[in-house]
């Protein structure tokens, strides 16, 4: 699940929780409020009615009803002293009501309109809030069931839950609408954060992420994949250095042991098999030259940033470098079959492109087959030079063919010593193809393997 | 001819000196900058092959304080890095050639003796052998005074060859000269004996007396066969 969505989740989760709680608390509160002001009311009452019944019965007289109805007006009362009822209101020789002595008080609905009693109200059945007292008072214990018609509080609270429960939703949905927007809000840092560092990959390596400078953890998130980037980039340098360094160092004493050898051959007198094994050493020796030559060659290159651009013709540097390789593809029973039309003219460093098509021709010939071809035909459109290479020859099996750019990657059928090179040449040529800004791919069938090389056109940059 | 060798490597400097002995040059070695410039202002040089990491005074200060000096003696400068920019410093500090580690023998005799002609100290341009005389300014070769047309690359093998006459010269270092560092000599080594056989052809020694066959290795310009 997305960051954005999980944030959303549990901002509106735990908002809603936490207003359902207090929606509740406020639900019950107004449930049970109206009940302790009637409670109230209802004691008040009873006192009042007990305590002149009690004088009027101090006074020796008998239960003045109209003076207690006078009292007791829109309740309902009933008063006993030792189980004999000694009062009861208008209301309550109309309406029985059942008498609970636990002292709470209690509801007990009615079929009766509630305009019945108050003319004010509308015809929703009333019902009684009961309450039992038993007090004593100048000397006498009464018993004194005091009551009231009240709206029906069941209706009324089921508006209220549902207006809570339709306030509860509608506050869920702007809890989900706002906290998506702010997860939105403090995420895009990080999508940005995320877009940079995949763009920095091991040529764009001096690129950083740019900083908001306002010192939140997004921000200080980013300080820190700069500072990585900085020691990725220096070690990245070292190592490219160090294969410079390498390759340098090597090439003296390499020198040292060609010229000794080459003069140790110069001598007539050597036995015929030492001769031999110094010549196969010279050209073991020759090949680890060509290999530190290409080293070097590589890490120059994987320093170089910006090529040294001139405008050129493509087609007649390959028409040069197809010259040199004439006599040798002639050898090998090659045709070579060029379709090279016109001028091309190509703006780029003409020693790197001349490199290039040294090694992918020198490829060509060398994983040929005898009386096989070479094609080579280059087209300009869509503001990019092609140049496509083809050559007979065994092919490249499928999986492969991606590899064949990584250094010292040789396939299989083509490990052998014999076919010679570096195992560098490709690599080079793709170094080369990347500081251009071009591309490079490879098809292979069983018979013919083609190398296309697209270049940025002049004035299509 | 007086040669001073000067590279911190004193291996590399007896393994040249030897060789430039045998070809009859005088040699001297030098391992740092100032022993080199104490020589240079004290004895007279046809030649020096200078290299560039030294310890102290560096190849290019040796180079610029003897050009100040007014030494006009050709510099062959040898380096392990084949920058642009270094190549541009040294060329502008006034070397006259440039050979980069690692070279071989045949290539830096050749190009001894191609700088020694051209600061006249070695006054003929002319290369000479049997019938055939090659002329290194207007790159022309003749053949019992008859001109004969060669291509640009039977050109450079031959005159590698004579340059570096009576010595065998592999196929591996004839094509690292002819081809330059941008092919790979392993591939083009191939082609060698094709150009020997068109170069022989032209030179009408398709029984190799003047370009010898040297088994195992490779071929040689040999001088005084009948």
């Amino acid at each position: 699940m997305k960051i954005r969505h999980r944030i959303t989740l549990w901002v509106s989760l735990a908002g809603l929780v936490s207003s359902a709680i207090l929606s509740l608390l406020v639900f019950f509160w107004g449930l049970e409020s109206p009940y302790e002001f009637l409670d109230q009311e209802l004691e008040i009452r009873a006192h009042t009615l007990a305590d002149e019944l009690a004088r009027e019965q101090q006074q020796g007289a008998q239960v003045d009803q109209v003076a207690m109805e006078r009292f007791s007006h829109l309740y309902w009362a009933r008063i006993y002293e030792g189980g004999q009822l000694l009062f009861a209101s208008k209301m309550a020789t109309a309406i029985p009501l059942p008498m609970h002595t636990s002292g709470r008080g209690y509801l007990i609905p009615t079929g009766i309109p509630l305009n019945r009693f108050y003319a004010e109200e509308d015809d929703e059945p009333a019902a009684f809030w009961n309450r039992v007292f038993t007090l004593a008072v100048h000397g006498r214990t009464y018993q004194v069931h005091v009551a009231r018609p009240v709206e029906s509080l069941v209706g009324e609270s089921i508006e209220s839950a549902v207006m809570i429960g339709s306030a509860l939703v509608a506050s869920a949905l702007i809890l989900i609408a706002v906290s998506y927007q702010v997860a939105g809000k403090i995420l895009r840092p990080v999508q940005e954060i995320n877009r940079m560092t995949a763009d920095i990959n091991a040529h764009t390596l001096e690129k950083r992420i740019p900083l908001a400078d306002n010192g939140d953890e997004i921000d200080a998130l980013a300080v820190t994949l700069n500072q990585m980037f900085n020691r990725l980039q220096y070690s990245f340098l070292r190592q490219k250095e160090f294969v410079a360094n390498a390759s340098h160092e090597l090439k003296t004493p390499i020198t040292l042991l060609r010229l000794s050898m080459e003069e140790t051959l110069q001598d007539d007198n050597l036995p015929a098999a030492l001769q031999e094994k110094l010549l196969a050493q010279e050209r073991s020796l020759a090949r680890i030259s060509q290999l530190v030559k290409s080293l070097l060659d590589l890490s120059r290159l994987e320093l170089t940033e910006v090529p040294e651009k001139t405008t050129f013709c493509l087609n007649t540097l390959i028409v040069g470098v197809v010259e040199d390789f004439q006599l040798l593809m002639q050898e090998r029973q090659l045709t070579f079959r060029g379709d090279l039309q016109g001028r091309l003219p190509l703006y780029a460093d003409g020693e790197m492109i001349r490199r290039m098509l040294i090694n992918l021709l020198d490829n060509a010939i060398r994983y040929n087959t005898p009386g096989g071809e070479v094609r080579c035909r280059t087209s300009v459109g869509d503001g990019a030079l092609t140049l496509t290479l083809a050559n007979t020859g065994p092919g490249i099996d499928r999986q492969d063919q991606p590899r064949i750019f990584d250094q010292f990657y040789r396939c299989e059928q083509s490990r052998s010593t014999a076919h010679g090179g570096s195992g560098l040449g490709l690599t080079i040529v793709k170094r080369i193809v990347e500081l251009h800004g071009g591309s490079i791919s490879v098809d292979s069938s069983p018979l013919l393997t083609t190398l296309v090389v697209v270049l940025p056109a002049p004035g299509a940059v | 001819m007086r040669v001073l060798i000067v590279d911190d490597e004193p291996e590399l400097c007896a393994q040249i000196g030897q060789t430039l002995r045998q070809q009859q040059y005088t040699v001297d070695t030098a391992g740092d900058g100032d022993q080199a410039l104490e020589r240079i202002f004290s004895d007279p040089y046809d030649m020096i092959v200078l290299d560039i990491m030294l310890p102290g005074k560096d190849g290019f200060a040796v180079l610029g304080e003897l050009r100040r000096e007014g030494v006009a003696t050709p510099v062959l400068m040898l380096t392990a890095k084949g920058e642009v920019a270094h190549r541009v410093r040294g060329l502008d500090l006034g070397a006259d050639d440039y050979l980069h580690k690692p070279f071989s023998m045949a290539e830096l005799l050749a190009r001894i003796r191609a700088l020694l002609r051209r600061s006249h100290v070695q006054a003929s341009p002319l290369l000479v052998i049997g019938p055939i005389c090659l002329d290194t300014t207007t790159r022309i070769v003749t053949l019992d005074n008859q001109p004969i047309a060669l291509t640009p690359k039977e050109f450079s093998l031959l005159e590698f060859l004579l340059y570096n006459r009576n010595r065998a010269i592999s196929r591996f270092n004839m094509a690292e000269h002819v081809w330059g560092d941008a092919f790979d000599p392993f591939t083009m080594s191939n082609n060698i004996d094709v150009h020997i056989k068109n170069l022989r052809r032209k030179l009408d020694d398709q029984a190799g007396r003047i370009i010898v066959t040297v088994r195992g290795i490779g071929y040689m310009a040999r001088e005084g066969q009948p």
